[in-house]
């Protein structure tokens, strides 16, 4: 079906998928451009990114397959004929990671605070997402009155030291919620509302005067559909790399909470903070294992979700992505032809 | 007779990309005599502007350049970055398209201008600074009174006389202007042409002007070569070509500019090839309607039919490199209609 | 270009005295008062009329308000005052909401073809999305139908294989083609082109330029074809509009305006058309000066600052003296500069519209200095039409009060068979 004479003008697009149906192919189509980047990316960018992606990977399965892969449940102390766990056990065949001072088993919780952690931040990135979003779109779009009012409003909340913050939405929400995962979810997300708002609100800026958002007010569409459609679907690229950073920074977060006792009630959910906050006082008798293996497991996550945001962002972000340079062979001259032989007068 | 200021052969730029080598400068040859206007002309795409940044030196990473540019006895391309460097400005001066972003928001005029100066001739005196920029830009028609003013308080057309200035402060031999009153409304355009046409009369300086207008290469330039596809397919006197062109591309782009005494409609059909993988032979044959079958197998031997003109077209000959039959027309294949630019 | 016939049919379009102004936004001080920080007058009292199927072309530089116009017409501008008439129906002034269903009636196609597509939407979803805008298909099958028709009628076949490109994937001329294709497909009747061709390469123009004279054909469409381009006007349009400064300045019949321009702007925008005929030169007597601020435009006729035969009654005020001192200082060595510079104060003053102007002393001069400063420039340029509008120019402790003669404001007058608003060819003459 590709005809010969097919020389595309712009040279990105090949035609191999003319067998598909047109509809197939429109949908490769968008996919194919928004991954495109990824293939053309080499080096160090891509390997940040697939690693991360890795490690990632890792904990979510986890997370998911926390009851079948993990030894014991997350707050269970003795075993099922009911013999209690040896208290602060160093690490063994039974237990992996040892046990703490309340004889859970370390390496169940570690697991069962990865699922704690992954649920925690897909439900905060989901509220600041669903807040900030639409409300960055919005001031962005319309300016005036509301914008700088949003705004002044956002950048109060981002002054404040996100962790305070948090601290004082979990202690207020935790009146209604309990000490649950809601709560940290919900203190959490509040947090990062203002940089889903700015990070929206500047891109829409910056569109919001192009030629085809005016062809669409030109064509009678209404403002919503003007953003949806012709605005939102332009900004919405950079929304990846923000929320895999903040995922990483509620994270960490989120333990902050668990160590000062703001966050997750032990009762409720394994949770790697709350944890490490127990282990203080075993590191004066020498016990070791009961802070390591939550706090390499943060180190962990953390790394990963970091590495694919800024992975992420050093391949996709068009401003600095560094275009493979190919060498190039010239092959040898054939030889110099004179230009003129003689000189016409002007 | 006097020789050329600069002179160029076989200048190869390739740029590396996934696909292969884009070869958007692909064998140019052309001299430039002193105080001589030489228009190189071209649709986007044909590497007239990566021929310019070429010749300065100010390619970006990833391409690749060969051949040979002489200026003075020395041949550019073989030169450090740093004597490069020496030579653009006071020898060689480069005036391109968007003159705001070539101007330091946060310098006076003046400082532009004593910053040019110090640099090249850092023994004139302050005295002396002032009054060679007050002299270029009074050339130019700015007005003495705004010399300490920024570039944001003048109008496009006033930044780009400021750039010439500054281009010309240093009495450069040779001028490479890309684009120059592009982006310009056309009495002002009609006013930056007057004053590059001064040039030569004032200065005896070379003046290579990279433009996709034909209108102002007529009017401008003394000798006009025409691009495609990273080739020079024909060169003359302005005069000569436009009275009667010799190459078919030459023929049908100025049959397709639209003037005053355009009667009717006519372009020409296709679009220009993809460089990384240029048709074989002539590159203009797939949208040629002369073309014969020679054409479309090999790359035409450059001819000078006239003095002062040369051409790259089969159609001139020499008849001795064509084989048996080439002569014929060339089967040529309608072009699709989704492959129209 | 064929004319149209004269007939007593109502215009499709009728403008009367319309005006834009987009007011600044002063400094910050200035705002907490309320004073406003002025407005830029990009359109200053326009009117024509647009008959069915006449091609009407808006010819004028940068700042002209051609582009300004095109946008308050369709609603994109809010217009400030005056009366915008679509087959009779008042549509200035209507609220987003109650203008929309005009939209279905005039499109427009922009100039950057590479900015009016939407990058995220591919052809199919782009062209066919006035027609879900406005409720006008109710299968998907219908807007492949209605996508497929527009786009063969630009020229983008086979259709099936551009369905699904992306604006990234088309070349300047394609797009183009495109977005002609999502302006027609609700069957509008007049089409507003910005530009439509002035980026694309001059073998494409042509295309694009014979699509759309074939597209005004076969769906007897009205234009108003803004451009810069004086010849691709000449040959696309019936009337022609040459607008300076937010006003038209001359309009009639494109052979008229060609043939024998009047309006002495009209007069040098010809003479300017670069012309690959190598037998023009350069013009030599191109008007001075680039278009003025429209934010304080100049007294009386806007173009008499730059314009070479204007004469008394054009204007002429303080700012057109500081021109003159300028354009003189330009030329001279630096030496006499530095002279005739120090005899002269301060000329900020003078940057006031208004038709008297006083010319500061510098330090250690007087009024009677300046005066002969002022009279020696006249003597060595009497030709200069400055001179023309001065009235008197009197000498005062401390400057010169240089008097003007009255502007008069060159209003829109009907000269053979066009209309020009030039004080040369006042009705009185």
């Amino acid at each position: 079906m590709t005809s010969q004479l097919e020389t595309p003008p712009v040279p990105s697009s090949v035609d191999e998928d003319a067998d598909l149906s047109p509809m197939q192919q429109r949908r490769l189509g968008a996919l194919r451009r928004m991954w495109a980047p990824m293939h053309d990316a080499k080096g160090m960018p891509k390997v940040i990114v697939w690693v991360g992606i890795g490690i990632t990977l890792a904990f979510v399965l986890m997370a998911i397959f926390a009851t079948q892969i993990a030894p014991y449940a997350f707050d269970q102390y003795q075993t099922a004929d009911g013999v209690r766990f040896v208290k602060q056990q160093a690490p063994s065949a039974q237990h992996l990671f040892g046990t703490n001072v309340m004889s859970t088993d370390v390496l169940s919780r570690v697991i069962f605070g990865s699922r704690t952690a992954i649920e925690v931040v897909l439900l905060s990135l989901f509220v600041s997402m669903a807040i900030g979003l639409p409300l960055g779109l919005i001031s962005g779009y319309h300016g005036g009155k509301l914008d700088r009012t949003l705004v002044l409003f956002m950048d109060a909340m981002l002054a404040f030291p996100s962790l305070l913050f948090a601290i004082v939405i979990a202690f207020l929400l935790s009146k209604t919620f309990g000490h649950g995962v809601v709560t940290a979810a919900l203190a959490i997300s509040i947090v990062y509302v203002p940089q889903y708002f700015r990070v929206v609100r500047n891109h829409v800026i910056s569109i919001r005067e192009e030629s085809y958002v005016e062809a669409a007010r030109a064509l009678g569409a209404r403002p919503w559909t003007i953003m949806r459609r012709y605005v939102l679907q332009n900004v919405i690229q950079n929304v990846p790399i923000i929320a895999t950073l903040n995922a990483a920074d509620a994270i960490l977060t989120l333990a902050a909470l668990g160590f000062l006792g703001y966050g997750i009630q032990p009762t409720e959910a394994a949770e790697w903070g709350y944890d490490i906050q127990r282990a203080i006082s075993d590191a004066g008798a020498g016990i070791w294992w009961t802070g390591l293996f939550p706090g390499l497991a943060i180190v962990l996550l953390v790394t990963g979700l970091t590495l694919v945001g800024e992975g992420l962002n050093d391949v996709l972000n068009p401003v600095i992505r560094k275009r493979p340079i190919q060498e190039v062979e010239l092959p040898p001259r054939e030889g110099t032809a004179p230009v003129q032989d003689e000189v016409a007068a002007p | 007779m006097s020789e050329p200021v600069l002179s160029v052969r076989d200048l190869r730029v390739w740029y590396g990309t996934a696909r292969g080598p884009v070869r958007a400068v692909d064998g140019v040859s052309f001299d430039l005599m002193p105080g001589e206007t030489l228009g190189l002309v071209g649709e986007s795409g044909c590497g007239k502007s990566t021929l310019g940044r070429g010749l300065m030196g100010l390619l970006p990473d990833g391409a690749a350049i060969d051949g040979e540019v002489r200026y003075e006895d020395r041949d550019l391309l073989t030169l450090s970055p740093k004597r490069q460097r020496d030579i653009r400005g006071p020898d060689i001066a480069m005036i391109f398209q968007e003159p705001m972003t070539r101007l330091d928001p946060l310098m006076r005029i003046e400082d532009h201008f004593s910053e040019t100066l110090k640099t090249h001739e850092p023994d004139l005196s302050a005295k002396e600074i002032r009054k060679r920029s007050l002299e270029a830009l009074g050339g130019m028609g700015i007005p003495p009174t705004r010399f300490r003013q920024y570039p944001h308080e003048f109008s496009g057309g006033m930044r780009q006389r400021i750039m010439i200035a500054l281009a010309l402060v240093l009495r450069p031999r040779v001028v490479i202007a890309d684009e120059p009153t592009t982006a310009l409304d056309v009495l002002v355009e009609a006013q930056i042409l007057r004053i590059l046409a001064d040039l030569r009369r004032n200065f005896d300086t070379a003046l290579l002007l990279i433009t996709h207008n034909l209108g102002i290469v007529a009017e401008a330039c003394d000798r006009v070569a025409v691009m495609y596809a990273g080739k020079i397919v024909e060169e003359g006197r302005s005069r000569d070509v436009f009275r009667e062109p010799d190459h078919p591309y030459t023929q049908a782009l100025l049959g397709s500019i639209i003037s005053l005494s355009t009667t009717g409609l006519r372009y020409i059909p296709g679009a220009p090839p993809d460089l990384s993988e240029p048709p074989p032979g002539c590159r203009f044959h797939p949208r040629c309607v002369d073309a014969m079958a020679v054409c479309a197998s090999q790359e035409p031997i450059e001819e000078r039919p006239a003095p002062g003109r040369r051409v790259s077209c089969w159609l001139y000959g020499p008849t001795y490199e064509i084989p048996e039959g080439g002569t014929e027309p060339l089967e040529r294949q309608e072009i699709a209609v989704a492959d129209e630019a | 270009m064929p004319t149209r016939p004269e007939t007593e049919t109502a215009p499709l379009l009728d403008v009367r005295d319309l005006t834009t102004y987009f007011s600044l936004r002063g400094s910050f001080g200035s705002r907490l008062i309320g004073h406003e920080a002025g407005s830029v007058k990009a359109v200053d009292g326009v009117s024509f009329q647009l008959r069915h199927g006449e091609v009407l072309g808006l010819v004028g530089e940068s700042g002209s308000g051609k582009t300004t116009l095109g946008r308050t017409i369709l609603g994109l501008a809010d217009a400030t005052s005056g009366s915008i008439r679509l087959d009779g129906v008042e549509i200035a002034g209507l609220s987003e909401s109650a203008f929309r269903p005009y939209r279905r009636r005039m499109q427009i196609v922009f100039q950057d073809p590479h900015a009016s597509l939407n990058p995220a939407m591919d052809l199919l979803t782009a062209v066919g999305h006035p027609l879900v805008i406005h409720g006008l298909v109710t299968s998907p099958e219908a807007l492949r139908a209605a996508v497929g028709d527009a786009l063969t009628r630009v020229g983008l076949t086979p259709v099936d294989r551009f369905f699904g490109k992306f604006p990234s994937d088309l070349s300047g001329g394609q797009k183009q083609r495109a977005v002609l294709a999502r302006a027609i497909i609700l069957g509008p009747e007049l089409l507003v082109a910005d530009e439509p061709v002035s980026m694309l390469d001059m073998s494409v123009r042509a295309k694009i330029l014979e699509l759309m004279l074939r597209l005004k054909v076969e769906l007897d469409l009205t234009y108003l074809y803004i451009t810069h381009d004086l010849a691709t006007a000449k040959f696309f349009c019936d009337r022609i509009a040459i607008m300076y400064l937010g006003r038209i300045v001359e309009i009639g019949p494109t052979a008229s305006i060609f043939a024998d321009p009047k309006h002495p702007y009209t007069v040098s925008l010809l003479k300017a058309i670069p012309d690959p005929d190598p037998d023009r030169t350069v013009p030599r007597d191109l008007p001075r000066g680039e278009v003025p601020d429209a934010v304080n435009p100049p007294l009386g006729c806007s173009f008499h600052p730059r314009c070479p035969r204007a004469f008394a009654s054009c204007g002429w005020e303080g700012r057109d003296l500081t021109d003159l001192l300028e354009r003189r200082w330009t030329a001279m060595a630096e030496e006499e500069f530095e002279q005739e510079r120090s005899v002269v104060g301060d000329l900020a003053s003078m940057e006031v519209a208004s038709t008297t102007a006083s010319v500061p002393a510098a330090k250690g001069h007087n009024g009677e200095d300046v005066l002969d400063l002022l009279k020696r420039i006249r003597q060595e340029d009497p030709e200069e039409p400055l001179w023309t509008g001065v009235r008197d120019m009197t000498a005062q402790g401390d400057g010169v009060l240089v008097a003007f003669a009255e502007p008069e404001e060159p209003m829109l007058r009907a000269v053979d068979d066009v209309e020009v608003a030039c004080n040369l060819f006042d009705a009185v003459r």
